[in-house]
Order: structure tokens, then C-alpha cells, then sequence
């Protein structure tokens, strides 16, 4: 029997990225080091898969050492991710894909993250300014427990995966992860509830990979032409909500004016600006251009 | 050439809340006298630590209880203009109102959700002679209320502790007693410099775990007795 089959033809991301990462203005006059990290692998270039991972130490006095957590943090996440893209081609049903990344992968973070923080503490004693803060905190500084130590190193986390055939965001904590569409709509990716007053879940809380936030999407041609990661450094900076997001709306249309050249060559500048000018937070951004062919 | 991307940016408001008692007692021994004085004094030390961090907008009002409640500085101005009018003392001691009133300038809006928690001060010589009870708990049910660093100061010793402490709901923060003008100039300078520099920091707190159960790190200085002061006169 003969009749019309009709072929779906496979679409594929082509993916670039740009980020910077800058000292907050209010650390620079204190002299504290930038709690934020950012890192991007790419294996294939601008072919998938394509991570990019955001963390933010928290900085308070308690979290002495959150900008190696936050280091951590973006390094297990990438190391976590290529894995789970690797293994990828298990799942060929998105849902499954997608209900694999929930169930398996914020645990698997949070349980890589503890160890290596916790590794890192003991193979790295305590300066001298460190030994004082940790003799006001715990009982025994040289006994502390593992629950202390990742206090330590407390840190939020984004995230985003793109294979060749879906976008996986995760964000645990604060910060931001937007998806700004070709025509210049601009949407949360994951939309985390706002907690007042700096305050912010964490890699160190309790049962932590409880509080971890997900988006999925297949790749399709409606998928987003430019992702953007952001620590809260940068939504707070600006006078409203709007003002936020018009910044992902305006970082495409600088890329199709200009170039996504330009923009990097700009981005640590304006960062700056903003930060100066706004909140006084370290900020970070991270920009993945998609082109879906 | 492009220009920055986004919008308009603006730097973090951060209220600060003086909430004083000027009962009829307040006018004995010259306690409102010395309230004013402190507050004043207290001014040029704010208006530095504001200075030492610039993306934190310090907001600063009164409002004042004596017979009912009513705001003594209404609009949140900012610190570097901000001048003090002096209290009168005369009347009862509706401390309740006074935190109702507190509790709807923390409602969003006019509060926004990227403001810095905000401070709030309360000073009182004597006892609640409204519904404490039903201030306190239109306060806390604010998001803001919850979140706001809560300090109180217990002037002389017929202050209500046990009042005070609420306020501040921690039980490791204790109220700061003044019982002497020297104490009270002490305790007004700390809250304005110690506490509004912490309150300033961007740094995130890991949500309901900090140092000692308030929303901001309060600097361990606090927690140590104060000098014992030669002349308590109240």
C-alpha cells in the first residue's frame, strides 16, 4: 500500500554566548572580592550542547568563603549538565527527559556541591580572619560539622542546557533567567517567588533540592532567540520590574543592530554602569544567542 | 553606538523608622529634652554611614505616640536632608496605634520588593495604654513588618521590657536601656551608624538562618553590657 508519508524535519540550535561578571560597587569600596561566578562550556562549539551556569556567594559574614562556593557551584552544575546531555540520547521522549532532569538532577547538584565544598574546607585551613569569624560562629572551629561548613560556602545557582533537541533551565535561589523571543517578547524562564530582604534559599539550606525551579521546552522554531542569566545584582539595580526587562528586550536588538561582538565588547562596561548607578551588587550576566535552524 | 541596555536604575531605598513615645511621663527629668538632643546629634553620624554606601537610599520619618498616634515626620526623607523638629511630651502612651500606622507604610505599594529591609526604632519610657497586642500583630503581618531589623529602647525603668521585647521578637536582642541622657546618646548613635550600616549591605541571608534570628546581622558589639553609666536619674 502506498500513500503520502510525511517527514518531520529535525530543527537544530546553533548557539552562541557571551557573559561578564563584575565587582559590586559597594564591595569595591569595602574591598571584598566579587561573590558571583560564571562559566560556559561549549564541546562542539556553536553546536549543542551548550552549558551556562550562574552562581552568587551570598557574601554575608557567615558565608566567608561563598565565592569558592559559588565557583563550585557553577562547575559541579556544568559537570552535572554535560552528563545528563550526554546521556540524552536514553531519552527520546522529551517528557522523560524532562521528568528525568527533575527527579534526578537537583539532588545530584546538591549532593556533588557538599562534597567538593566540604573537600575543599579541609584541604584549605582557615586564614587567619576566617579562624576569627569561625570561633565567634561554632562551637568548635576545628570541629566544625558538614552542615557548617557548607554554610561557609553558601551560593544560589542558574542554569541552562541546550541540547539538540530541548532547553533546560534549573535555578535555585535568587536571580533570573529570561527568555526573550525573535519578535522581542520578553518571559521568565522560571519564575522563582521573590523573597524579601536579600534573602534567598540556597545550596546550603535544608533539603535544598527541594526549593530547585525547572523550565523545559523542546527545540522548535518558536524557541527563544536569546536566553539571559542574571544574579540579582542587576534586577535590583533598576527602578522597576519594566526596567529589567527591557534590558533582555534591548540585548537582541543591540545583537541583530550590532553584533554579538559588540556586545561583549560593551557588556563589562554597562555592568559597571549599572551597578554604580543601581544596586551596588556584584552583578553577572550570561547571554546565549540561539539560531534554530 | 548603543546605549545600556534596560531602563532607568535607580539605587535601594532603605526606611528607617524612628517611633517615640512622648507620653506625659517622657517630660520628666528631662527625658524628651534628651531624646531630642539625641536624635539630632545623631544626625551628621547618619548621614555618614549613608555617605560610605551610596547605592542604599536612607529614608528617614518619625511617627510619635502619646494620647492616639500620628506621623511627627511624615514624608521618608532622605537622610542628607533630613532635619529633626522636636518632640513635646503630654498625654498617654498608645503605643498600638502607633504600629498600626507603621504597618500601612509597609504595605506594597508604597513599599516595593526591591527595597533593603527597613529599620525600625522604638523608644518608649513606660507602659502600652492602648492595644499593644493588635499594633504588634498588624506589623508582623506585613511581609516588610516580618522582615524589618526591630530594635527597641527602654528609657529609665518603668519601660514595659516585656512590650519592648516583643517588638523586637528575638530573644537574643534585647532591649537597650537608657537611664541616663549619656545611655540614650549612646544607644541613638548605634541604632543611626552600627545597625543602619548593616541594613545597608546587599549581601543575601540565607532565608530564616542568620546570625541571631533577625533579618539583617546585627554587629556582635550589641550583645556585649554596656559600660555601666556613673548617674541613672530615670
Amino acid at each position: 500500500m502506498f500513500g503520502r508519508i510525511s517527514v518531520t524535519k529535525k530543527v537544530s540550535p546553533k548557539i552562541n554566548f557571551v557573559g561578564a561578571t563584575v565587582t559590586g560597587a559597594s564591595h569595591i569600596r569595602r574591598n571584598l572580592p566579587n561573590q558571583d561566578y560564571i562559566g560556559y562550556y561549549a564541546p562542539n562549539g556553536a553546536n549543542p550542547p551548550s552549558i551556562l551556569a550562574v552562581s552568587d556567594g551570598h557574601g554575608s559574614e557567615k558565608c566567608f568563603r561563598s565565592d569558592v562556593g559559588s565557583m563550585i557551584a557553577v562547575h559541579t552544575a556544568i559537570d552535572i549538565l554535560l552528563q545528563f546531555a550526554e546521556n540524552s540520547s536514553l531519552y527520546p521522549d522529551p517528557t522523560l527527559a524532562k521528568r528525568t532532569a527533575d527527579e534526578k538532577l537537583p539532588s545530584a547538584i546538591i549532593k556533588k556541591w557538599r562534597e567538593r565544598v566540604i573537600e575543599h574546607f579541609w584541604a584549605n585551613g582557615y586564614s587567619k580572619a576566617e579562624l576569627e569569624v569561625a570561633s565567634k560562629l561554632f562551637k568548635r572551629p576545628d570541629a566544625v560539622s558538614e552542615e557548617e561548613i557548607t554554610l561557609m560556602y553558601g551560593a544560589t545557582l542558574l542554569a541552562v542546557l541546550v541540547t539538540d533537541s530541548f532547553i533546560l533551565t534549573l535555578q535555585l535561589g535568587d536571580g533570573d533567567i529570561l527568555e526573550i523571543s525573535k519578535e522581542g517578547k520578553v518571559s521568565y524562564a522560571v519564575k522563582s517567588e521573590k523573597i524579601l530582604g536579600n534573602a534567598t534559599v540556597s545550596l546550603c539550606s535544608e533539603r535544598a533540592w527541594r526549593y530547585f525551579k525547572s523550565g523545559f521546552q523542546a527545540i522548535s522554531n518558536n524557541s527563544p532567540a536569546l536566553i539571559m542569566v542574571s544574579t540579582d545584582g542587576y534586577s535590583n539595580s533598576y527602578a522597576g520590574e519594566e526596567g529589567f526587562l527591557q534590558a533582555g528586550k534591548d540585548y537582541l536588538d543591540i545583537i541583530k543592530s550590532e553584533s554579538l561582538k559588540y556586545v561583549d565588547s560593551q557588556l563589562e562596561g554597562w555592568l559597571k554602569e549599572v551597578s554604580t548607578g543601581g544596586s551596588g551588587d556584584d552583578i553577572t550576566v550570561g547571554l546565549l544567542k540561539l539560531r534554530v535552524k | 553606538m548603543a546605549k545600556r541596555p534596560g531602563g532607568e536604575l535607580a539605587t535601594r531605598p532603605l526606611h528607617f523608622i524612628w517611633i517615640a513615645d512622648c507620653s506625659g511621663s517622657m517630660g520628666i527629668d528631662g527625658k524628651i529634652q534628651s531624646l531630642n538632643t539625641a536624635i539630632r546629634e545623631a544626625i551628621p553620624h547618619m548621614q555618614h554611614v549613608a555617605s560610605e554606601n551610596p547605592n542604599a537610599e536612607v529614608l528617614v520619618r518619625a511617627i510619635k505616640f502619646s494620647s492616639s498616634a500620628a506621623w511627627h515626620i511624615t514624608n521618608p526623607t532622605g537622610v542628607d536632608d533630613f532635619k529633626w523638629v522636636d518632640l513635646e511630651a503630654h498625654g498617654l502612651t498608645d503605643m498600638g496605634k502607633a504600629l498600626t500606622m507603621v504597618a500601612d507604610e509597609l504595605k506594597i505599594p508604597p513599599m516595593t520588593d526591591r527595597a533593603l529591609p527597613p529599620v525600625l526604632v522604638l523608644i518608649s519610657d513606660g507602659q502600652p495604654t492602648d492595644n499593644f497586642e493588635e499594633g504588634l500583630r498588624a506589623l508582623l503581618e506585613k511581609p516588610w513588618g516580618r522582615k524589618a531589623v526591630r530594635i527597641s529602647i527602654a528609657i529609665g525603668e518603668d519601660a514595659d521590657n516585656e512590650v519592648l521585647q516583643k517588638f523586637i521578637g528575638n530573644s537574643e536582642l534585647k532591649p537597650l536601656q537608657a537611664n541616663n541622657p549619656e545611655a540614650l546618646v549612646r544607644h541613638i548613635k548605634w541604632v543611626s551608624t552600627a545597625v543602619l550600616k548593616s541594613a545597608s549591605s546587599p549581601a543575601s541571608q540565607l532565608q530564616q538562618m542568620n546570625e541571631i534570628g533577625t533579618n539583617v546581622p546585627i554587629p556582635m558589639p550589641l550583645l556585649l553590657p554596656a559600660p555601666d553609666d556613673a548617674l541613672d536619674v530615670w
